[in-house]
């Protein structure tokens, strides 16, 4: 009796983890990345992000050596003719310990760690970013800047993953009064 | 407001161009008239990316005296200028889109504008678009169009949401590259 028992409930256990696997196997992908019927060709989800990641992310062999400005800071003055983009990554124990880099239209700009901000000006025109952190999935935003506009963007990584928010310019602008400015120094790895 | 029930959706018919009295008088199209249009198809934040344009149509023709300025159908267009996917955390995504003109049926472009008067001063204004957290933000007087913003979970804009915008300007039309708003009957509007 008892053995019989005992092979019911390992048949039981057998089944239920076979389910679970089958569960995870042939969950079809969201609808929202397919294309909505009858609208001529349209971008997946996947592809866009595919491609928006081409677009933005830097090589992986690039590394950054980084330390934190902490005397005064003169901040700059707004170019008429471009855009002044400030990357802020707030104070968070989420990935303390690791790097925020990020990149724009293919090309590794900069690197925070927490509490910290960095800067940088553009030409007018959309631009395509990316923000890594570790092994997480990057963080990715397009955005058509304008001249003579200051954009803040931030680094926020949670335990979700990795996200490039733009922040009012209110927020911003209280983000890098109170940090420090981010020194940093592009090292290649061959 | 136009009389949209009454106009006709005209193939060319040349013996019509630049004959009646109206058509030999000065056109304007003028500040301030509205434009209805529609998105093409679905817009969602996950699916676009910044400077890319989006297809839109004109959903009603608008007359300039008897003349089409803007034919049903029309093309426009909005250019992406914000796109991010639903965030981490289960945050919503951003979508802005700028709508700056629209072409005349002789192939001008025309400035467009989010609010019909341009008195009071710039700002935002709720939308109700695919029952989202839309919003339009606009300079009045400004020649950058208007902005349609959208939030949410992959925020989204149905194919076939309308909109209207509104000519930013008096613009002369030249008679003679216009067609009357007068056609054969299969192509006129179904009446309400």
């Amino acid at each position: 009796m008892r053995l019989v028992l005992l092979g019911i409930m390992l048949l039981t256990a057998q089944t239920a983890a076979r389910f679970a696997r089958a569960q995870e196997t042939t969950i079809p992908p969201p609808q929202s990345s397919k294309a909505p019927a009858g609208e001529g060709k349209q971008r997946s989800e996947d592809e866009t992000r595919k491609r928006l990641e081409q677009l933005a992310c830097g090589p992986s062999s690039v590394h950054f050596s980084h330390r934190t400005e902490k005397g005064p800071q003169a901040l700059p003055e707004q170019p008429p003719d471009k855009a002044l983009i400030y990357v802020i990554r707030t104070k968070s124990l989420e990935g303390a310990a690791i790097q925020a880099r990020m990149a724009m239209d293919g090309k590794w700009v900069g690197v925070n760690r927490g509490a910290n901000y960095f800067y940088f000006e553009v030409d007018p025109s959309p631009h395509y970013f990316c923000v890594k952190a570790g092994f997480d999935a990057p963080g990715l935003l397009s955005l058509v800047v304008e001249k003579g506009k200051t954009y803040y963007l931030r680094q926020n990584l949670t335990r979700g993953g990795t996200d490039l928010d733009l922040l009012d310019e209110v927020k911003g602008k209280e983000y890098v009064a109170k940090y420090h400015r981010s020194i940093f120094e592009a090292k290649h790895k061959k | 407001m136009l009389d949209v029930d009454s106009v006709l959706y005209d193939s060319p018919r040349q013996g019509d161009q630049g004959s009646s009295p109206a058509d030999s008088a000065k056109l304007v199209l003028n500040d301030g008239t509205p434009v209805r249009l529609k998105f093409a198809r679905a817009v969602v934040s996950s699916q676009v990316i910044a400077g890319e344009r989006v297809p839109l149509e004109v959903v009603e023709p608008v007359l300039a005296g008897n003349l089409v300025a803007l034919p049903r159908h029309a093309p426009a267009a909005a250019t992406v200028t914000m796109a991010q996917a639903g965030r981490s955390m289960g945050r919503g995504g951003n979508l802005e889109l700028r709508i700056e003109s629209v072409r005349l049926a002789d192939g001008e472009l025309v400035p467009v504008r989010a609010v019909k008067d341009v008195k009071a001063g710039g700002g935002r204004q709720p939308l109700i678009l695919a029952g989202a957290a839309v919003g339009m933000a606009y300079w009045p007087g400004s020649s950058l169009g208007f902005l349609v913003y959208v939030k949410g979970k992959n925020a989204t804009i149905r194919a076939g949401t309308e909109i209207t915008a509104y000519i930013n300007g008096d613009f002369a039309l030249d008679a003679s590259k216009f067609q009357t708003a007068g056609a054969s009957p299969q192509q006129k509007d179904v009446p309400k």
